[in-house]
């Protein structure tokens, strides 16, 4: 059987045929059957005003009907036009950055690497999970200065955003449930949607949760800040309206970044809290790119404070460019560093001034002969790592390739890099296997340092591949308590929380 | 007169470029005979109110929210076309139409533009009025939902 996009393809065009666009003539042709007079178009003022009041009067009093009968809805036939927009937050201090003129570096050759050369395992990681409240969707975790799990996410049982903080990594023993904030579910045609779409979580040193989460329409987006490791008290910022997708990191001066696409300018932009606690709000809003939908960004900062945000932008034809921008002092360089062919960067800090930029390059189309099924055309796509500093990256090198997917897309990836300069990145793939989603863990060993990683069949200098088969799971990667790697398994379908394991690979008994 | 001729060649123009969106979108949306009809309907309604709706920054959502409100007024099981015969390449699960009539509205539309009709995200998401954001999240979210419900693999 044919790929699912191929055959949606194939259907669309049959759907195309049999119910083919509508044309002008057509319209005209109801416009006189109707019995409308197709003019004037454009009536004199006066008619207008009259016309606007009447209509203005009439929305007016269907909306107050339709209020009191509980619908709220009124007789615009569009119901909902689209809204002003109307942001919080201040505007851009900088002028948005002339197109990238860096040269960019080019994808890379598209022969295929060798398959993996440690076989897919199985490792246990950790103890029994916590009796949370099952999450939905989205979810993040951070881990605090000594190594306890502290875990956020939207609970659909309670209509809340919850906030688990472990005694230790492994949620192996107690654990403190704390409802941040009631977000109610957003009801769209006649589905309750998530209140919570994406959001991400910080530490402040002494372990107080910084939250910050978008929600449904419009997309309003909000800052949670705990007042103690407990989230006892919970202050809250409206943050925008028209916010996606934002990611928050702790400057070593206290201070919040929050990297985020706002919809209404297409921009992607990085926003500045004036104080640790961002009791003065929002102080400086600097825009980072205003290429064509710059959405998936990832925000770390190094130890030289320097902020270092990856994001994908959309270059036309399908294809993908990851884009990589070193900000300082309130200002983000013109000229990002640019991966063509390429999408979902992670930014992960290893040695002073160093950074890893891990990212997906492809897809590559494969012809006829280059992929072990036999006449099928397949795509693939590799996991790429550049070295970089602030001045520019490296050459990247393939970590994994030949991962033959027809439609791929890395999602609620999380990476990690231990403190020797191992990394780790955690994300739901679609394979070609015999699994139709499976979750991929790979580390790898950075050109310095040991791997400080406990697993058996793992080799210096090589990656592990491992994979969970459960549907609606995300998982978690970062080091534990004792300095080992750990990955979770988070299932968001059923009740119980936290897996911590990694359970074997689908086909495997 | 020369107002009408301008008005019309703007109004066909405009029919032109987002027409085919239009009636793709709502067929999703609604189904083949429903969508197909509302996109008429939406259309008909922008033609009457060209004065206005032609200069609304964003016209063809507008107008797609027109006819998928008036579709939800005709309510009806959602009818989406089977399935092309078995001998079309490449071929079609036969469950398709019905798994895609599993997905809530705004992933079945975000699928089938995106992955059916080979549009952009952002195309979408003016279209739906909605983000790119969204757009790729309900494209990817029934992408899955439809590979589970067909049990296909990709491999």
């Amino acid at each position: 059987m044919h790929d699912i996009t191929a055959q949606l393809d194939s259907y669309q065009d049959h759907v195309d045929t049999l119910y083919p666009p509508v044309t002008a003539d057509e319209v005209y042709h109801l416009d006189r059957e109707a019995g409308r007079v197709p003019t004037p178009r454009r009536p004199s003022l006066q008619p207008r005003l009259i016309a606007f009041a009447a209509t203005f009067a009439l929305i007016v009093a269907l909306g107050v009907i339709g209020f009191l009968i509980g619908t709220g809805e009124t007789t615009d036939p569009a119901d909902d036009p689209p809204p002003t927009v109307s942001s919080t937050l201040p505007a851009p201090t900088t002028s948005i950055p002339p197109p990238a003129t860096t040269t960019p570096i080019p994808p890379p050759a598209t022969t295929l690497a060798e398959q993996a050369t440690v076989p897919p395992t199985t490792q246990v990681v950790g103890t029994t999970g916590f009796p949370g409240p099952a999450p939905r969707g989205w979810l993040e975790a951070a881990i605090d200065e000594e190594g306890r799990l502290v875990v956020t996410y939207w609970a659909p049982s309670s209509e809340a955003l919850v906030m688990i903080r472990c005694e230790d990594g492994d949620c192996g023993g107690e654990s403190h449930i704390a409802t941040v904030a009631e977000v109610p579910s957003f009801q769209h045609d006649g589905e309750a949607e998530p209140g919570v779409m994406v959001g991400d979580i910080a530490l402040r040193q002494d372990g107080s949760p910084i939250i910050v989460a978008s929600h449904p329409e419009p997309g309003s987006a909000t800052v949670y800040v705990c007042s103690d490791p407990f989230c006892t008290n919970v202050r809250t910022l409206d943050f925008g309206e028209q916010v996606d997708r934002p990611q928050l990191v702790i400057a070593p001066d206290g201070l919040v970044h929050i990297v985020y696409y706002e919809m209404s300018s297409n921009q992607l932009r990085l926003a500045t809290c004036g104080d640790p606690l961002c009791e003065s709000g929002i102080v400086s809003v600097i825009t980072i790119d205003d290429a064509p939908i710059p959405t998936e960004p990832s925000i770390r900062i190094d130890s030289e404070g320097q902020i270092i945000v990856g994001y994908t932008v959309e270059v036309g034809n399908g294809s993908t460019e990851a884009r990589v921008a070193v900000c300082r002092d309130n200002s983000c360089p013109a000229e990002p560093v640019i991966f063509e062919n390429a999408a979902t960067p992670l930014i992960s800090t290893s040695r002073e001034g160093l950074f890893n930029v891990w990212y997906r390059s492809g897809p590559w189309t494969l012809g006829e002969g280059d992929a072990p099924e036999e006449s099928t055309v397949l795509d693939a796509w590799n996991l790429m790592v550049a070295d970089c500093d602030s001045t520019g990256c490296g050459d990247p090198r393939s970590v994994e390739a030949n991962w033959r997917l027809l439609w791929s897309w890395i999602n609620d990836a999380h990476l990690h890099a231990t403190s020797d300069a191992t990394a780790a990145v955690a994300f739901q793939y679609f394979s070609s296997d015999a699994c139709s989603e499976v979750m991929m863990v790979v580390t790898l060993q950075t050109e310095s340092g040991k791997p400080s990683i406990n697993l058996d069949n793992y080799q210096p200098g090589g990656y592990l591949l491992d994979s969970v088969s459960r549907e609606e799971s995300v998982g978690l990667i970062f080091t534990g308590a004792d300095g080992r790697l750990q990955f979770h398994e988070v299932s968001t379908a059923n009740p119980g929380g936290i897996s911590p394991a990694l359970v074997p690979r689908c086909g495997s008994p | 007169m020369t107002t009408v001729e301008t008005d019309q060649e703007s109004f066909t123009r405009f029919v032109e470029r987002v027409g085919p969106g239009l009636t793709q979108a709502l067929v999703a949306a609604l189904g083949g005979e429903v969508g197909r009809e509302m996109s008429a309907e939406a259309l008909a309604y922008g033609w009457e109110h060209w004065d206005r709706v032609g200069t609304l920054e964003n016209p063809a959502g507008y107008l797609y929210r027109v006819g998928r409100n008036r579709g939800r007024r005709a309510r009806g099981p959602l009818l989406l076309p089977d399935p092309p015969p078995p001998h079309s390449e490449p071929l079609v699960e036969p469950g398709l139409p019905a798994a895609l009539g599993r997905l809530s509205g705004r992933q079945r539309v975000a699928v089938m533009l995106v992955h059916g009709a080979g549009w952009t995200v952002s195309e979408t998401a003016e279209l739906l009025g909605i983000s790119p954001g969204s757009v790729h999240r309900h494209a990817e979210r029934g992408l899955r939902r439809l590979r589970n419900l067909l049990g296909v693999t990709d491999a």
